[in-house]
């Protein structure tokens, strides 16, 4: 499947030119998904990924490498800030994702089988295989 | 094919909005600031000369009115209110083909990939994507040169994988499995990049997509931050190609300078080091020509990252006062238990197979015999019996087994299907030809001609089935025609296909 990726992102080289590799040192002391730094002038903080805006930090007082604790399906990530869990919008923030989200596991299994399986490629590859072949 | 890309650069940046800075309004929000054009019949008048170049492209359009409804009402959704003229009349088309990638038409026809519409998570990220495409129609941002250059592409990429299915026809198991596999590489990195290859906008004309159809997203409800999403995964799509395509292109630099034998599996191997060989002529030739096209047409587009942090500006100066709110899942998405949902899904589900089988006839290390047979079988029954990009593989598949009854048999479901594609009509006209029936391969060319817009794309098969019958008048016949399309890749073949090229 890997060279499958490949061959697709080959193509989409086409259509979306390069883009600058996550520096590899940003934030080495948190591992996992992290909020590296504030991205605009200013950031909102929320209680929930749909909630309301509880506080605004400027960017030189946004702290820089939280880690991520939830992420929502709005995208929106939980950090703690001064002990209090708190969500940002991405956009707000610059961030890195470095494991994959949970896998979409779509319901495409076949006639009222309820088996999931995933779609052909890196979003699903976690999810159940369907009996009696393979994904 | 450098000249035209530079000319196309060029007439781009004269024709950037200049009223917006980096493709931004320098203050407040774009939709505001919107002036469509009084009346858009011009472009509406070269739909039918878009899908059919659209059509020939690929596997052609996924044959789903379900599908397609869908993504038009969320599209209608987003164009609600907007006094957009009677004569802008957009839609959403899904082409077959497993690009994560979105395109417009000037007529404003979107079509969307059936791997992007895998890839989204929810339908916020799709209504993004259709806003985006959308504006570019509204704004006019096509040239108007634009089917032409449309066609080049699509005459470009259809010879060099008709070249390399000729060699693979010519060698046939003499030409040894390395050959074989290296030509069925070949052909279906030709294909990829006929897929999606086209006319580009420039970064500033990206940027004003992106500010309205953020614009439009966020007023009729959608979650911004699922833009925010999007750009994530084309940033991630952009960064697997960069390195896989400076790899190859490097290796393929190497190789012409370098002198010596050429290994094809020595490019492959820099892009995946499960390939190794030396292979034919011909498969270097597709390969190079896929890896300059790749190359020339990355130059001018905008990189996702730099598009996100012009977006997030955007967002923070003129919807912070937006509240976050909870995206709306596809229809496919985990739980969906509608009749439309089940439908859709099942219908993704099938060219997933499909997929997962094309991807095991091109590298047999990426499944098993007895999972490409079952993933066959099933994307080969209802609802996708009659798709194109089902039943190719499913020839695909089957004729590489040696199995031709059954390889024919694929064909021609997809022939009598709703959206047959132009690859589906060459192979039946190559098997045609291969039994010296003539009459048979005309008949089908015509039927093709009608299809697909009277394409150039059809030309050196229409020629070289003239030619293979005896009818060398008719054949040289057509070269005028070929040669008015000026475009030099295209009279080659032509002239090729008469036997005097």
């Amino acid at each position: 499947m890997k060279r499958n990726v490949l061959l697709y992102a080959l193509a989409g080289a086409i259509v979306f030119s390069a883009a600058p590799a996550l520096a590899a040192d940003d934030c080495p002391n948190v591992t996992g998904n992290a909020v590296l730094s504030a991205r605009t002038p200013e950031v909102d903080l929320y209680d929930g990924p749909t909630g309301k805006r509880i506080k605004t930090l400027d960017d030189s007082k946004f702290p820089k490498c939280l880690a991520v604790t939830q992420q929502a399906p709005n995208m929106m990530l939980q950090v703690t800030i001064d002990g209090q869990p708190v969500w940002v919008p991405p956009h707000m923030v610059n961030y890195r994702l470095l494991s994959k989200k949970p896998a979409i596991c779509r319901n495409l299994a076949m006639g009222g089988d309820s088996t999931k399986v995933g779609a052909t490629r890196s979003l699903n590859e976690d999810c159940p295989k369907p009996k009696g072949g393979s994904q | 094919m450098k000249n035209l890309v530079g000319s196309a650069v060029a007439a781009l940046c004269l024709l950037a909005t200049p009223a917006f800075a980096n493709g931004y309004p320098s203050s407040g929000r774009a939709i505001d600031q919107l002036h469509p054009a009084a009346d858009y019949s011009d472009v509406s008048a070269g739909r039918p000369l878009a899908l059919g170049i659209m059509r020939a492209r690929a596997n052609g359009f996924v044959p789903s009115p379900l599908m397609q409804a869908y993504a038009n009402g969320v599209l209608q959704k987003l164009l609600r209110g907007i006094a957009l003229p009677a004569s802008f009349q957009p839609q959403v088309r899904v082409l077959a083909s497993p690009e994560f990638t979105a395109l417009c038409t000037p007529d404003g026809t979107i079509i969307v990939t059936i791997g992007l519409l895998e890839q989204l998570d929810n339908e916020d990220e799709l209504a993004f994507v259709l806003g985006h495409e959308v504006s570019h129609a509204i704004y006019r941002h096509h040239e108007k040169d634009w089917a032409k250059k449309a066609q080049y592409f699509a005459v470009v990429n259809g010879a060099a994988v008709q070249g390399v299915a000729d060699a693979m026809i010519a060698t046939g198991a003499a030409g040894g499995s390395d050959v074989a596999r290296g030509l069925d590489v070949a052909i279906h990195l030709s294909r990829l990049s006929a897929n999606v290859l086209g006319p580009q906008m420039s970064q500033n004309q990206e940027d004003a997509a992106d500010a309205l159809g953020f614009d439009l997203m966020v007023r009729a409800g959608y979650d911004g931050e699922a833009a925010t999403a999007v750009m994530d995964k084309l940033a991630q799509q952009e960064a697997e190609a960069a390195a896989a395509a400076r790899a190859a292109h490097d290796a393929a630099k190497a190789n012409k300078h370098g002198g010596g034998g050429f290994s094809l599996g020595n490019v492959m191997g820099a892009v995946n080091n499960a390939m190794s060989g030396n292979w034919t002529d011909v498969a270097i030739f597709a390969f190079d020509t896929y890896v300059d096209n790749m190359s020339e047409e990355a130059v001018a587009h905008h990189p996702a990252p730099e598009r996100l942090k012009l977006l997030s500006n955007y967002a923070f100066k003129q919807y912070r006062d937006t509240p976050p709110t909870a995206p709306t899942p596809l229809p496919w998405a985990e739980g969906n238990r509608t009749k439309d949902g089940m439908a859709m899904t099942a219908m993704l589900a099938h060219y997933a197979a499909a997929e997962n089988a094309a991807a095991y006839i091109a590298d047999s290390s990426q499944g098993t015999p007895d999972s490409a047979r079952s993933e066959v079988t099933r994307s080969s029954t209802a609802p996708t019996s009659d798709h194109a990009y089902t039943q190719y593989v499913a020839y695909e598949y089957y004729d590489k087994n040696g199995n031709k009854q059954q390889s024919e048999a694929a064909l021609m479901r997809a022939a009598n299907g709703p959206e047959a594609s132009w690859e589906i009509y060459s192979r039946l006209i190559d098997l045609h030809m291969a039994r010296n029936d003539f009459a048979g391969a005309l008949k089908l060319m015509d039927q093709a001609v009608v299809k697909f817009e009277d394409s150039p794309v059809l030309l050196p098969k229409h020629i070289q089935i003239l030619a293979a019958s005896g009818d060398t008048g008719g054949a040289q016949a057509l070269l005028p025609k070929c040669k008015s399309y000026k475009i030099d890749e295209l009279y080659d073949a032509c002239k090729k296909a008469a036997g005097s090229g």
